[in-house]
């Protein structure tokens, strides 16, 4: 069911049962309250009424009486046998035999006041012969019951139309009332439909033109934000995903045309090509490596912070990138302090490794690297430096963004995701890392953690 | 010839250690737990051990101890990562290093060559020079500075000057000490090393110096 539909029905309940609920508490307040005032009101124009009537000649009485109907009451006179009726008829006229008896002989008769309370009959318009009152009156010598209520028909029809009318306005105009609020609340959310619909085919820029200060205005201010984010992180993702498959491509494509050229190769060149091989295989397994450390930010690894010493945990990286160091024919001098971080180990090994397989990477063989930790103030300091090849400005400008690589000539050897990854580490544990490099002098990076010593 | 025992109940894992390391010139014998292992030491002798930690049944601890105790083989442990409390219970129990897994065959030769080497010379005194220590088992070096990692074949050239601080040694003499008589570089090789050399201490033991003998070779010099 459509908003309009549920606002058009929700609005016609609402009066219905506002009607019904109105019209039982004016029963009861009637009933509580008014009958009794109505009741002693009728009678004493019945009194009156029969006092002028016995006063006046009897020959007149009929014409009293008949003045008296027309003026709005509805009248019942009756002998005991004989019956009159002015102002029109009771829709019911059954009345117990003893009532009438008894105003015969003299009583009043109480009917309004007496008038039981119905759920669906409001006394004050009961058109029945029981919701009157009566009086004795004589007329011409003889005793007659005269019951009387005013006919309200004839009393309220002019009204009757006006509230009829009344009700009638309220009723049209409150639906299109409703119809207009429910536009002004609908249409908004149509727009905001569209473009969410739209969104799920990737498409970001319908317009969306929602100035407003209530409830909707933010809504529309927030999904607008929450658009624009999602816009720049698929546009990011997308990104990501390219060079991905960018990188894992390009040693495949070297694998297959080795492969085909290793049939074609004599014995001795053949080492060579698988060696070629081995160097592309190692590249695309260093990538998925470092895409699931990644992938491993959004895990529950993050939320286990503990205390980690520093300083042994460098000296054993150094100890475990022995071989690289080796193969390089690096030499590494490592000065260490005890320094204790609170972080997580595991991310943090993997900040040492990095910068530690950088500096080797990056150095032409026979280097020197020295690594040095060591406690300054609230810090711990973590430095790798190295003497190989360095970094231009602009290089270290970009050094830490996802899958960039200095120049395309080195791009042979790393990911490209390597600083990226230790600098959302070094983030993740509120730390700073700096690079500092003169290119062909070397380079060095520092990182600055809290020290919980 | 060296022998080595591959330990893994990952039959995957042990193929490619033993590939790696049969490929490398070392005698390989594989067991897939460590009551096979132990079986097969009944009958055999080995040099050196690479033990996996997780194993169903005797797990790489126990199998380590009673290597060491029992059998007095050197045991490289091979950990997972994120376990890193695995290493502190593989040195207690015994083991002489440890690789995590996944690791590269290059980094399995480099462990494998320095713990065999680290037992051959487990009976060699360190070394002191002026400011400069030689630690021939681990093949460090240490001074005020820190302590430094060389290179294998720049540790060897070190340790021959250091071993003969008063002999001045020439080129063949060096070439045949630290390269074999199989060596096939040339004189370059020898000056390359000798001035990598040369800029490490400066840096790391300025006290220590390798100067040239015109004509004859090298000799290593302590400044008071």
């Amino acid at each position: 069911m459509s908003l309009y539909v549920k606002f058009i029905w929700f609005t016609f309940m609402t009066m219905l049962v506002s009607s019904l609920i109105g019209f039982f508490a004016m029963n009861i307040y009637y009933d509580l309250n008014l009958k009794q005032d109505n009741n002693d009101k009728n009678l004493a124009i019945a009194q009156s009424f029969a006092s002028f009537v016995e006063e006046g000649p009897a020959e007149r009485a009929d014409a009293s009486l008949e003045l008296l109907g027309e003026s709005g009451y509805q009248l019942y006179v009756t002998s005991g046998t004989e019956v009159l009726r002015y102002g029109g008829s009771y829709r019911n006229e059954s009345l117990d035999e003893e009532v009438i008896s008894q105003v015969l002989s003299g009583e009043e008769y109480n009917g309004i006041r007496d008038f039981p309370r119905e759920a669906f009959v409001t006394g004050f318009f009961a058109n029945e012969l029981r919701n009157t009152v009566g009086v004795p009156v004589e007329i011409d010598g003889e005793t007659y019951a005269l019951f009387l209520r005013p006919n309200i028909g004839l009393l309220f029809q002019e009204l009757h139309w006006l509230f009829g009318g009344l009700a009638a306005g309220i009723v049209i105009l409150s639906f299109i009332g409703m119809t207009i609020v429910a536009r002004f609340l609908i249409t908004p959310i149509s727009t905001l439909t569209v473009a969410a619909e739209e969104m799920t085919g990737e498409s970001f820029d319908r317009p969306v033109l929602i100035r407003r200060k209530d409830e909707i205005g933010r809504l529309a201010d927030r999904f607008v934000a929450m658009r624009a984010q999602m816009e720049r992180s698929i546009s990011k993702r997308k990104e990501f995903v390219h060079h991905v498959s960018h990188d894992i491509q390009s040693p495949l494509h070297t694998i297959q045309s080795s492969l085909a050229l290793l049939e074609k190769s004599p014995i001795h060149k053949q080492k060579e090509i698988q060696e070629v091989i081995g160097e592309e295989v190692n590249r695309i397994s260093l990538l998925t490596n470092q895409l699931l450390t990644l992938a491993s930010f959004d895990q529950e690894e993050l939320e286990t912070f503990e205390r980690v010493t520093v300083g042994k945990q460098v000296q054993e990286s150094v100890e475990r990138l022995r071989y690289v160091f080796e193969e390089k024919e690096h030499a590494v001098t490592i000065k260490a302090e005890d320094a204790v971080v609170k972080g997580n180990a595991i991310l943090l090994q993997t900040v040492w490794e990095n910068l530690l397989t950088n500096a080797a990477k990056y150095s032409d063989p026979g280097g020197m690297i020295s690594v040095k930790v060591w406690v300054e103030g609230a810090d711990v300091a973590v430095r790798v430096k190295d003497n190989g090849v360095g970094m231009s400005e602009t290089e270290i400008e970009r050094a830490f963004d996802r899958f960039y690589r200095a120049d395309e000539a080195r791009a042979q050897k790393g990911s490209g995701l390597g600083l990226s990854i230790v600098k959302e580490i070094i983030d993740l544990h509120q730390g700073e890392i700096r690079i500092e490099s003169t290119p062909n002098e070397g380079t060095l990076v520092e990182v600055r953690l809290q020290s919980i010593d | 010839m060296i022998r080595i025992l591959a330990v893994d109940d990952d039959r995957r894992m042990v193929d490619f250690v033993a590939g790696e390391l049969r490929q490398a010139g070392y005698e390989v014998v594989k067991a897939h737990n460590g009551d096979e292992a132990l079986a097969l030491l009944a009958t055999e002798t080995v040099d050196l051990a690479v033990v996996d930690v997780m194993m169903p049944g005797m797990d790489g601890f126990s199998l380590t101890r009673i290597l060491r105790e029992e059998h007095g083989v050197s045991v490289i442990l091979l950990t997972a990562r994120h376990h890193i409390e695995d290493k502190e219970r593989g040195f207690s129990a015994g083991s002489d290093d440890y690789l995590v897994k996944p690791f590269e065959a290059k980094e399995l030769l480099f462990r494998v060559k320095a713990v065999l080497r680290r037992y051959d010379r487990s009976m060699e005194e360190p070394l002191s020079l002026g400011t400069l220590h030689i630690d021939r088992r681990s093949y460090e070096i240490r001074s005020e500075n820190g302590t430094m990692l060389i290179p294998l074949k720049e540790f060897e050239l070190l340790s021959l000057f250091a071993a003969n601080p008063q002999q001045v040694l020439s080129r063949d003499q060096i070439i045949e000490r630290i390269w074999g008589l199989d060596f096939t570089g040339d004189e370059q090789t020898v000056n390359v090393h000798i001035k990598r050399l040369r800029g490490r201490l400066m840096e790391f033991a300025p006290d220590v110096k390798i100067v040239t003998v015109r004509g004859v070779g090298y000799k290593i010099e302590v400044a008071r």
